[in-house]
């Protein structure tokens, strides 16, 4: 393969690869995102590739494998096009009926379609159902459309052009501008400008500067920057090489979390053949500027997607942060000046070049530009992937995309911002979503992850839960951090279990402010959130659970007790059945009752009785 | 003596990342501090480590002959100069004025682990904590070691520490010093602070690096890998010496000698022989032990 040295002959290539697809050939796309593959989708596309060859479609339609569509909840997703259809929870033996009915005569498999539940109206066509219909898509533009292992495919759409015109026609001061211009917030949860870090990167002394992306995302229910590394890695690469000439480094990292599999093999392969097409190496477009990356895989500490404890770990040392009073992009990497941005950052980066700042900046608020990937997951109907304006509120994503609440209840709070971040009460569901709003309200836009919870989640547990996590993934290196999350666990597991006291909520106050000031890095500042949040919108729970030994939402063992409601039992015996403990007695048709000191509260009874006998307080 | 407060007659083991937000060891003041000279001397050294040593002494004249940059700074409104690039802890020690440390050692390299040594910066809503040992003096800083909210945290960090390891003297003296009389979390009984002075003491100093940290969050230890007997241990015991939790035991010969008593306190490691085999145990007769005997 000859390297592309101008913009033209990349356009040239770009005839080429379309004038070389059939136009009129049918396209069928499996998700291979690793959501989809775990439910099967390597053998739905192996499937259907074997029923296309026995129903004699050879050259008449193309099975392509793709990256994460995004609709994990109802995966594994196969689309065709151009007629724009798309099946859900598709297995290997639909296959065939794919194949004859859709490929052969048209017609659409109606057992395959989504069914919207709000009307219990099947939809056919992709662009119409209700969890892509409001989503705007600028970081996930390809993912689900392309071969995340064919660069022509990405070529096709328009890619590395961002880079040619960057590259070719643009000085890396103009390439700065244009980000600073477009408003660009970095997405990896401090929403730092991002054309104001390459500045200042551009304009650090030193003679050798590096540029790192950061994939190690580590958020529990997080996986944006899995699906783009997954499913279009040539955008992270592009924004990067881009990124990398604007500030002028030579050399790119690439930290993925070595439980990112699939992202590193991408990656790599992506890498391989940006270099056989002249985008990485020496020289690139004739430009004279030279860039070469590499991937690092991490060891899965979550404390590494902290910027100063990745580059630790970048250098082979434990990933402990240090004090940033000398900021990275001065002294980094190596002590040398570095840039270091998120995975979705950088995907953003080819489009803003390529289509100006000026359309970028169109989308989203005053303050936050353009667009957010959110992983919205926890009771809601549409779990997934979502890239929306910035400015939405979170009605929209809940309702609208997210298709509203799992069995239709009682919507209570979502988690934004992953551990770090905080709770968002029903009462604020009509905030717009952009950084400063979620950081007035108590929490953070994090990495995006979004955990809706009804009215059975109780929130002294998620504050429980995600302290937890902070306390097990605090490197230890300050005492704050390292002592203070491990004493807010303890307190919050003993108001959990009914021995909290008047006490327990002033010193948690006290541990939380102290966390907040004296921690070393952001890890530890912010692990008072999930706390601090939950008391601010939901103190009451918290007295209940410490004044009157309840848990209002039922959800902590300790404090619950199950009762046989006696009029409501039909006596069908089977919570008695069920029970592992044989705490319930009873005969047949005759009301059951529950031995206390027996029960376990495992809930089995709860769950089992279908007739809501068994009461929860 | 002014030749060797240049860097390039550093001692090659100066000249690695430990050292890189450090004015290096030889441009100094000592002010009597128990300095690393007394184990340095004791001990079993490379020639050239031992000439470092011996030349660790301050040569404050030398820098206002080189014309070193200073700025202007104040610290609980009181007007200071400073040398360009020291940082906070060590102008106001300097300057007399008290900050409390545990993991900062003016021989190594800081790292603002413990973060007791906090003080605030910047006015307004810009006002924050920083570690005193870390941040270095910039012009027009303004700096209050002891506003309520450095006392607050300050506090809290001596009250997590007073729950996790009670017994060590040093702790304990601390914690009175801030009138914290009670603890109110569980109480655990640790002899490691996690300061890590002993890792910085043996990477630094002793260009050993035989033990160093293990695992993160609770389970963080500190020890060589797979607590094994390290092959690069010289058995020089100056991760002894350093250690803050229990500083006074090694630096005195005989029983009389022993001011505070602050080593009954707790029990010694050499002790627990069966424990560190011979790992850690370096003098012949063990202080500890003959304390212990009597």
């Amino acid at each position: 393969m000859e390297k592309i040295k101008t913009p033209k002959e990349l356009e040239k290539l770009r005839q080429e690869i379309l004038a070389g697809q059939k136009k009129d050939a049918i396209e069928v796309t499996v998700c291979g995102g690793t959501g989809c593959l775990s439910n099967g989708s390597e053998q739905v596309a192996a499937a259907i590739s074997e029923e296309m060859k026995k129903q004699g479609l050879n050259g008449k339609a193309v099975l392509k494998k793709t990256g994460c569509h995004g609709f994990c909840e109802r995966g594994p997703l196969v689309t065709i096009n151009p007629m724009d259809i798309f099946y859900q929870r598709v297995a290997e033996n639909d296959a065939a009926d794919i194949v004859s009915e859709t490929l052969i005569k048209g017609k659409t498999v109606e057992r395959l379609l989504y069914v919207d539940p709000a009307s219990q109206k099947k939809i056919a066509r992709h662009d119409e159902i209700p969890f892509y219909k409001h989503q705007f898509r600028i970081a996930l533009r390809n993912n689900g459309r392309i071969d995340p292992t064919d660069i022509r495919a990405y070529l096709a759409n328009g890619g590395y052009a961002g880079l040619a015109k960057a590259v070719t026609s643009m000085t890396p001061v103009e390439v700065i501008a244009t980000v600073e211009k477009s408003g660009l917030r970095g997405r990896g949860g401090g929403g730092f400008p991002a054309g104001k870090k390459w500045r200042s990167c551009r304009e650090a002394k030193g003679d050798v500067r590096y540029l790192v992306c950061n994939g190690d995302e580590g958020d529990p229910g997080a996986f944006m920057d899995r699906s783009i590394m997954e499913g279009d890695p040539h955008s992270v690469i592009e924004g990067m090489i881009i990124a990398a000439f604007a500030i002028g480094a030579h050399q790119g990292y690439l930290y993925v979390r070595n439980e990112y599999p699939l992202a590193v093999q991408n990656l790599g392969i992506a890498l391989e053949q940006a270099r056989e097409y002249g985008f990485l190496g020496k020289n690139i477009f004739n430009s004279g500027f030279d860039f070469e990356i590499r991937i690092n895989r991490g060891g899965g500490a979550f404390v590494c997607g902290e910027s100063s404890a990745l580059m630790a770990s970048l250098e082979g040392r434990a990933g402990e942060p240090r004090a940033k009073y000398i900021r990275s992009v001065e002294r980094g990497l190596w002590d040398k000046p570095t840039n270091l941005n998120n995975v979705e950052t950088y995907a953003n980066v080819p489009e803003i070049i390529a289509r100006g700042a000026d359309w970028f900046a169109s989308y989203g608020t005053a303050g936050s530009k353009g667009t957010k990937v959110f992983s919205l997951v926890g009771k809601v109907k549409n779990t997934g992937l979502v890239e929306v304006p910035m400015g939405i509120t979170l009605r929209d994503i809940i309702f609208k995309i997210g298709g509203g609440i799992l069995n239709d209840r009682e919507f209570k709070a979502v988690q934004t911002g992953g551990p770090s971040g905080g709770c968002i009460p029903k009462s604020m569901i009509d905030m717009p979503v952009d950084f400063d709003e979620l950081t007035k309200a108590g929490s953070m836009m994090g990495s995006g992850g979004m955990i809706v919870m009804d009215d059975t989640d109780c929130m002294v547990d998620v504050a429980k839960y995600f302290t937890k996590f902070l306390e097990e993934e605090s490197c230890g290196k300050c005492t704050p951090c390292r002592e203070g999350t491990r004493r807010m666990k303890e307190i919050l597991i003993d108001i959990s279990e009914g021995r909290g006291t008047e006490e327990s909520i002033p010193v948690l106050e006290e541990l939380a402010e102290a966390l907040t000031l004296g921690s070393l890095c952001a890890l530890g500042s912010t692990a008072a959130n999930p706390f601090l949040s939950t008391l601010r919108y939901f103190r009451d729970e918290y007295e209940a659970h410490i004044k009157e030994k309840r848990c209002p939402a039922g959800v902590c063992k300790e404090l619950i007790t199950y009762r046989i409601l006696e009029d409501v039992c039909t006596g069908c015996h089977r919570c008695f059945r069920e029970c592992p403990q044989q705490a319930v007695s009873g005969e047949v048709k005759k009301p059951h009752q529950i031995d206390k000191d027996k029960c376990i509260k495992c809930g089995i009874c709860f769950d089992v009785c279908k007739f809501n006998a068994v009461a929860k307080k | 003596m002014s030749a060797n407060s240049t860097p390039s007659r550093r001692n090659k083991y100066f000249h690695h990342r430990g050292h890189r937000e450090h004015r290096g060891i030889n441009q100094r003041k000592t002010k009597g501090e128990k300095g690393l000279l007394f184990v340095f001397l004791g001990l079993e050294f490379s020639n050239e480590l031992y000439v470092f040593s011996v030349c660790s002494v301050p040569s404050v004249v030398n820098n206002q002959e080189k014309n070193i940059t200073m700025v202007n700074l104040t610290i609980n409104g009181r007007e200071i100069k400073a040398e360009k690039n020291a940082t906070i802890l060590e102008t106001a020690r300097d300057s007399g004025i008290y900050i409390p440390t545990l993991c900062y050692n003016e021989s190594l390299g800081p790292e603002g682990r413990c973060r007791l040594c906090l003080v605030e910066i910047g006015e307004g809503a810009r006002a924050k904590l920083v570690s005193s040992c870390t941040y270095r003096v910039e012009e027009g800083l303004q700096v209050r070691t002891t506003s309520s909210r450095v006392l607050k945290a300050r506090k809290m960090i001596l009250e997590l520490l007073l729950a996790s390891c009670p017994q060590s003297k040093t702790i304990q003296d601390l914690a009175s010093a801030h009138v914290i009389n009670q603890q109110r979390f569980r109480q655990e009984y640790e002899d490691c602070i996690l300061c890590g002075r002993c890792v910085r003491m043996c990477e630094e100093q002793m260009a050993a690096k035989a033990i160093g940290f293990r695992g993160r969050g609770e389970k963080r230890s500190l020890g060589t890998p797979f607590d094994k007997n390290s092959e690069v241990c010289r058995q020089c015991g100056g991760c002894i010496y350093v250690c803050p939790a229990c500083e006074l035991r090694c630096t005195y010969t005989t029983p009389e000698q022993a001011i505070c008593g602050g080593c009954q306190n707790i029990s010694p490691p050499c002790i627990e022989k069966e424990m560190f085999h011979d790992t850690m145990c370096y003098m012949d007769p063990c202080v500890a032990c003959e304390i212990k005997k009597d």
